[in-house]
């Protein structure tokens, strides 16, 4: 019997950023977003304006991991990003309410499990090829403190099979079963809240906290009836098989970030974000598979072994610093042009591979750069500031070495290393 | 400006609606790592290719067994085998040589004879061969002798062609070699007649040799077990690892229960492995890498595939089969 893993963890936007704007400072926006990219950031943000903002943005992440120095084909993710702001009072109260969406554009989502002990890139294997959306909402309170809180959902299938009748024996073509099939779509809902104060008209302070999820697969699947020629004596009376699999599918973990932002001149701002990523609670996401079959006087010939137990997987909790720079390289009174860079570092959640897992993971180095136009308005049409966002980003996974205590271990040793490019393009309007 | 801010919308949109620029493949699955521990799976049939897939090598009246497996410089692999005709005396077999570029294509160097027993105490009889390459050369160790099996040691220096025996045996009391060195300890592992488990035997130089006193692993008795009754036909590695460290992997026979008289054994090859070639385990689980029938495995480990030549009954006669991982 194989185990099966499911591998999809997180979403697209905690692995790539979600806007260009964010992308180019290095994802240190949890103080500084000023845009719909709150939804994601720090929905607090949102109360900070009055106009209605709608970003529109194309995102795209081609990883490019190896393993032994051979490519693994891991997929790129790539899809539209899109957020939107919507001002307003509320007894005399400034708020706001938003939703953001990352729509992928190969699959909403994709779940897949694979043999336990095969090796993959478990943070870029199914995280980032999934869809997210948030909904949220901002107010602004007296002393300078916004306060925002939101929905992020996530949906999966949950399903069970059945087959009645009879099973044809020796000829499978003569079997006469009746499918029940039943499937539920399950949704999971996390929240998120934030907190942003403007200490000083110079510098903002913020923090935010994302819920974790886990999302467990549970299907089962039934085969009831008698097994022989349709018309005769059955070989087996009222035989079945029924065989489920549970496996934890889809896994974010808790996430608290700390955050500034100082504008240190007119033209020079910085960002700094800290966050903290409970990753301790992850599970074997390989599958449980329990199987039952009562073929009558055949049982003794059908040997069905005992699932060993999965090994855990000894995760540990990691904090991320992200540090972004925005300047204003040039202003006119029609065009205002600014330049962004930014560094972050992700150490990797994985220890060193040493059993028979092989859940293969890096620390990250990303280095971003990017660029914003900002135009007072297009013609007569848009009246309020268009700003046009570009990105990009290279993330580096240094080489990693793994070594297996034992010397039958089918996968063996190996290192593993990689690159990620990526970039976005992002539209930001005003109204 | 107009038209720059509108066409990045557009440019966002028809992305977001799934003009993509990367494939749309389930990726992450290529090229893995392994050390040739299996699962093995035979060669396919394919319609398609003038092979008769899983065969290598296989006749109505001619066996075919015991093969060997080397890369060949330049691309393809080198295999040996063990061909014994129908016509008396038993045991009267001959070692054969032949080297293909694809495993979908018949062998662009067809297979010949290059070693026939010629010594008195071969008896008319090698078989078994083991290939060890050395920096210009390679080293054959086979079994020879029907009464009194003993290992053999051959050399050559055009590939495989042509082969200087050496003037005695190097190891007596033994058949059925596999040999590699980790570039100082040469170690075979062999078998003994009469006796169900697999034995070493060291060697500082692949000419004097010292066997153990006792055999490294035995057949483990379990009901059902594929490797309850003996074990026979190793085939051993040195595998050196990306990270630089290397181990001795050993492939070889498992018989779970003797065959009726008349009947071919039925063996599965089973695994195992060790870091300093004293202490040897198994995986856990008790599964052959390739499923009965198939016995005197030959491995070559190259990046993340393996390839193995096996023998077994295809018909009335013994084959040698090719199965490959992943």
């Amino acid at each position: 019997m194989v185990g099966l893993t499911g591998t999809a963890r997180a979403n697209p936007v905690d692995l790539f950023g979600f806007g260009a704007r964010a992308q180019g400072m290095g994802g240190a926006m949890t103080a500084a977003t000023d845009d719909a990219g709150a939804n994601y950031y720090n929905p607090a943000r949102l109360a900070g304006s009055d106009d209605i903002r709608i970003d529109v943005g194309y995102q795209l992440a081609q990883p490019f991991l190896a393993v032994d120095g051979n490519s693994q084909g891991v997929d790129s993710s790539r899809g539209l990003a899109i957020g939107l702001a919507m001002p307003g009072k509320l007894a005399g109260a400034r708020l706001a309410i938003g939703a953001g969406l990352y729509l992928p554009d190969q699959q909403i989502t994709r779940t897949r499990t694979l043999p336990s002990q095969q090796p993959r890139w478990s943070l870029y294997d199914n995280r980032p090829q999934r869809l997210f959306l948030a909904a949220n909402l901002g107010i602004a309170l007296p002393g300078n403190v916004s306060f925002g809180a939101g929905i992020s959902y996530m949906s999966s299938t949950q399903g069970d099979v059945a087959l009645q009748g009879i099973v044809g024996f020796p000829d499978a073509t003569t079997s006469q079963l009746i499918l029940d099939m039943n499937v539920d779509l399950k949704t999971i809902r996390y929240p998120q809240v934030g907190v942003s104060w403007d200490v000083k008209p110079w510098l903002t302070v913020a923090a935010t906290y994302r819920g974790g999820f886990k999302l467990v697969l549970d299907q089962t699947f039934d085969i009831t009836g008698d097994i022989g020629t349709p018309g005769s004596p059955p070989l087996v009376d009222n035989g079945f098989l029924h065989l489920r699999s549970v496996a934890q599918d889809l896994f974010q973990p808790a996430q608290v970030t700390a955050a500034a932002h100082a504008r240190i001149t007119p033209r020079l701002a910085v960002a700094f974000d800290l966050a903290w990523h409970r990753w301790s609670v992850f599970e074997n996401p390989a599958a449980q598979i329990e199987i039952e079959l009562d073929i009558g006087d055949f049982n003794d010939l059908v040997t069905i072994p005992p699932q060993e137990p999965l090994p855990a997987p000894h995760f540990h909790d990691i904090a991320t610093p992200r540090l972004g720079v925005e300047w204003l390289a040039r202003a006119t009174p029609r065009r205002l042009w600014r330049v962004r860079g930014g560094y972050a570092y992700e150490p990797s959640p994985t220890p060193e591979q040493f059993g028979s897992t092989n859940f293969i993971d890096n620390d990250k180095h990303t280095f971003t750069t990017g660029g914003g136009l900002e135009l007072p308005g297009v013609g007569d049409v848009i009246l309020r500031p268009v700003s046009i966002d570009i990105s990009l980003v290279a993330t580096f996974l240094p080489e990693r070495t793994h070594r297996k205590l034992v010397a039958v271990d089918p996968i063996g040793d190996y290192k593993a290393s990689g690159l990620v490019l990526g970039g976005s393009l992002s539209s930001r309007w005003r109204f | 400006m107009r038209a720059l801010a509108s066409t990045s919308l557009v440019v966002a949109t028809l992305a977001g609606c799934g003009i993509g620029i990367a494939d749309d493949a389930s990726g992450g699955e290529e090229d893995l790592p392994t050390v040739g521990a299996g699962p093995f799976r035979r060669l396919p049939f394919d319609e398609n290719s003038p092979v008769d897939e899983p065969w290598l090598a296989t006749d109505r009246i001619i066996d075919f067994t015991e093969p060997a497996l080397v890369a060949r410089a330049g691309g393809g692999l080198v295999f040996y085998f063990t061909r014994e005709s129908p016509d008396p005396p038993v045991g009267d077999s001959v070692i054969w040589r032949g080297a293909l570029r694809d495993l979908r294509q018949l062998p662009d160097e067809p297979a010949v004879p290059v070693l026939s027993a010629d010594q008195t105490w071969e008896e008319g009889h090698v078989a078994a061969p083991a290939i060890v390459e050395l920096a210009g050369r390679q080293i054959m160790f086979y079994e020879g002798g029907l009464t009194t099996p003993q290992l053999g040691r051959a050399e050559s220096t055009d590939g495989g062609l042509t082969w200087q025996k050496a003037a005695a045996p190097v190891l007596a009391n033994a058949r059925s070699p596999g040999v590699a060195t980790d570039g100082a300890l040469w170690i075979a592992a062999f078998t003994r007649p009469g006796d169900p488990g697999i034995w070493l035997a060291r060697s500082d130089d692949g000419v004097a040799w010292t066997p153990d006193d006792a055999p490294i692993l035995g057949p483990n008795g379990l009901m059902d077990s594929f490797e309850r009754t003996e074990l026979g036909a190793p085939t051993l590695a040195w595998l050196v690892e990306s990270t630089g460290r290397g181990h001795w992997a050993l492939w070889y026979g498992g018989l779970e229960k003797l065959p009726d008289v008349g009947d071919a054994p039925r063996y599965a090859v089973g695994y195992a492995a060790s870091f300093d070639g004293m202490e040897w385990v198994r995986p856990g689980g008790g599964r052959p890498v390739l499923a009965a029938p198939a016995g005197a495995p030959a491995v070559i480990v190259d990046g993340p595939a393996a390839t193995m030549l096996f023998d077994s009954v295809n018909g009335r006669r013994l084959a040698v089969g090719i199965a490959t991982h992943p």
